[in-house]
């Protein structure tokens, strides 16, 4: 730091010229009073001129103000013209008593002059003039307390100045470091600001609505959340937040806050407009002040909207889907009853012709017994799908004797076989015996696979495995028949999707067979899949656990 | 064999099943709702009766109620018949007192032996027959 003690002086300079200025012309006149006639002209001449010079000066720099380097050799000027006045007046009195003139010009270099260097210039200076004029006169004892006085003087200077340089530069100290202290308070509140927009902007860019409330009275908020209710922000800062929120739903929100800290909640909200709308409100309590609540608010309207509508559409969407089930059902009931005078007097004629020998109608009348048992397979598998679907289908839970039951299905459908010449071998592991499954949904599984691996194999091999895996049973029912093509694979297990539309016209069935197993399997729990190569054959896997488990509802009856 | 109660509404399978029956060596009685088949039951005394469920007038659950209600009544068989091959059209039918059930379309062979079945079940009948 650099202890300039220039700017001080600096403006010190026209008021003390002025003052001295004053103090000459005063001085001017009283040579005139008091000083003999030889020597009164001249040193009226001096003082006047001395005074006239320091009027100008003043005046001059009052209003251009002295260049900091030049300061102390304009002040040294005041030195000289004071110097040169005293010294003047005493060669010309030489009357001892006039060195107390330059007695106070030492004292006042000691009192003016801050810097040291020049302050050391001009009293050396005034010195030295003393010196020279006091050795161009005669001295007396008269002369010796004054001297005494000069060196006093001189003494009382320095002192001064030592003093004043010490005031002086501790103030300089201080002065900087309050210039210092406030220099760092604007820096600081200059971050501040800075900080205080960017986060401003930081917070007006989200898309949600961000806003703090202290004793449900809003302190801050960002512009999101004051245009998504239609309001300027400085019209929403210090509303309570219930001007918002729609009057009904009050004391909900009440509630909630009062009982959650934290957590999402959906509300309906009141835009300026008095139009309503959702929105979801996430808030927390920040440890900002105390209890202080921080809310991120975002406008789900269209989501809400969309909701609703896909809300509706799926309950539609389920509604016809029951529909059609039901549809389906009473659909099978309605063909039933015409179906059942078909199929009897179908089978009336046939009795009747047999007894008859009528052997054509016997053949015709047969033809009508085949078709109308596949339509009624059909439509008891359209039954069934539309059973599953409407959750109407009940289980009977019981043990009973696998080996036995797969017997049982083998000799059922031992007939169908025959019809395409296909070979039929069952390998039955020995560890396969009991199982806790609903015989009938089990029955009808098999035969399904088997029924499906006959259709569509003609002279060759199939072949039924048993065996137990993972807690259950594994039935793969595998042929040597068409296979599947890997495109329709995906479908397979879906309803009314028989691989090929004209198989359903060459290998008959409704395509059912398959949903109904897979269905059935899923309902209790167990698994199916398909390996096949097209023209080589396919291989069904059921499996199903040994303990068949179903949710209650769809039981109807448990036998132990 | 055995007097048979026939109540069904339907004119073609009431036709076809009593022509049925009657080939097999039954006597069949006809009612055509709910209302006849308990008179009938009541005048006849049938050795069984096949009941359609779906009648006019008093259906086939009611019929089977006021039959199996009745003392006079109470031990004649009946057999369900109806079109619906929903389980719980099964249980419901055993519930008001049916002795066996059926669906429709009628598998002969399998109807005939649920008759041979209840008629043989019954010990009165069963004297009947053996005498």
């Amino acid at each position: 730091m650099k202890k300039t003690s220039q700017p001080a002086l600096q403006n010190a300079i026209s008021p003390v010229s002025f003052w001295l200025a004053g103090l000459y012309g005063f001085f001017t006149i009283s040579h005139w009073l008091v000083l003999s006639a030889d020597i009164a002209p001249i040193m009226m001449a001096i003082a006047g001129g001395s005074a006239c010079f320091l009027a100008l000066l003043g005046g001059y720099t009052r209003r251009h103000p002295v260049p900091l380097p030049l300061v102390y050799p304009v002040a040294s000027v005041f030195t000289l013209v004071i110097g040169f006045n005293s010294l003047i007046h005493l060669w010309l009195v030489q009357e001892p008593y006039l060195v107390t003139n330059i007695g106070l010009l030492l004292i006042s270099i000691g009192i003016f002059f801050l810097d040291t260097r020049w302050f050391v210039v001009n009293i050396v200076a005034t010195h030295i003039a003393f010196i020279a004029f006091m050795s161009a006169m005669d001295f007396s004892n008269d002369w010796q307390p004054f001297i005494f006085f000069v060196i006093e003087a001189t003494m009382v200077s320095v002192i001064a100045h030592l003093v004043r340089r010490r005031n002086f530069d501790h103030l300089t100290v201080l002065r900087h470091q309050a210039e210092n202290r406030s220099e760092q308070t604007a820096l600081v509140a200059k971050l501040a600001t800075e900080n205080e927009q960017r986060f401003r902007r930081l917070a007006d860019a989200t898309f949600e609505g961000i806003v703090l409330y202290q004793d449900d009275k809003i302190f801050d908020a960002n512009l999101v959340l004051a245009n998504m209710f239609g309001y300027q922000l400085h019209e929403i800062i210090g509303r309570p937040i219930y001007d918002f929120i729609t009057p009904q739903l009050w004391s909900n929100v009440k509630d909630y806050l009062n009982s959650v800290n934290e957590g999402t909640y959906e509300v309906i909200a009141q835009h300026k407009d008095g139009t309503e709308f959702f929105i979801e409100v996430r808030g927390r309590i920040i440890s900002y002040r105390p209890l202080v609540r921080i809310a991120v608010v975002r406008d789900i309207t269209s989501y809400k909207e969309t909701e609703q509508v896909l809300q509706r559409a799926k309950r539609a969407a389920e509604e016809a889907s029951l529909a059609k089930s039901n549809f389906l059902a009473n659909m099978s009931h309605e063909l039933r009853t015409p179906l059942t005078a078909i199929m009897g007097y179908a089978e009336l004629i046939h009795e009747e012709s047999e007894d008859q020998q009528l052997k054509q109608i016997m053949n015709d009348s047969h033809k009508i017994i085949i078709a109308s048992q596949h339509l009624l397979t059909i439509i008891n598998d359209i039954l069934d799908i539309a059973k599953i679907e409407t959750q109407r289908l009940r289980f009977t839970l019981s043990k009973l004797h696998v080996p036995q039951l797969v017997h049982e299905v083998c000799s059922t459908v031992q007939p169908r076989f025959e019809t395409n010449n296909n070979k039929f071998h069952l390998k039955m592991a020995d560890d396969v015996n009991i199982m806790y499954v609903d015989e009938a949904k089990l029955r009808q599984m098999l035969v399904n696979l088997l029924d499906n691996a006959t259709k569509f194999t003609h002279n060759g091999q199939i072949t039924l495995s048993v065996s137990s895996r993972d807690e259950g049973y594994l039935f793969d029912v595998a042929d040597n028949g068409i296979g599947i093509e890997s495109d329709k694979l995906a479908t397979l297990f879906e309803a009314f999707t028989q691989a090929d539309q004209s198989h359903t016209r060459k290998y008959g069935g409704t395509g059912l067979g398959l949903a109904i197993t897979r269905r059935l399997c899923d309902i209790m729990g167990g698994s199916i899949s398909v390996e096949t190569e097209p023209g080589q054959g396919s291989t069904f896997s059921l499996w199903l656990p040994a303990h068949v488990q179903i949710s209650n509802d769809l039981i109807e009856a448990v036998e132990t | 064999m055995a007097r048979i109660l026939l109540v069904e509404d339907n004119l073609m399978n009431r036709d076809m099943l009593a022509r049925r029956l009657v080939r097999r060596g039954h006597d069949v009685l006809i009612a055509k709702n709910g209302r006849e088949a308990i008179e009938l039951a009541q005048i006849e005394d049938p050795d069984l009766i096949l009941m359609d469920m779906s009648l006019p007038e008093v259906d086939g659950w009611e019929a089977t109620r006021a039959i199996k209600e009745s003392t006079k009544t109470r031990a004649i068989p009946i057999i369900a018949l109806t079109a619906h091959a929903l389980q719980s059209d099964r249980d419901r039918s055993l519930e008001v007192g049916c002795d066996d059930f059926d669906t429709k379309p009628v598998k002969f062979p399998r109807l005939q032996a649920k008759i041979d079945m209840l008629l043989q079940e019954n010990p009165e009948l069963k004297e009947r027959y053996s005498s």
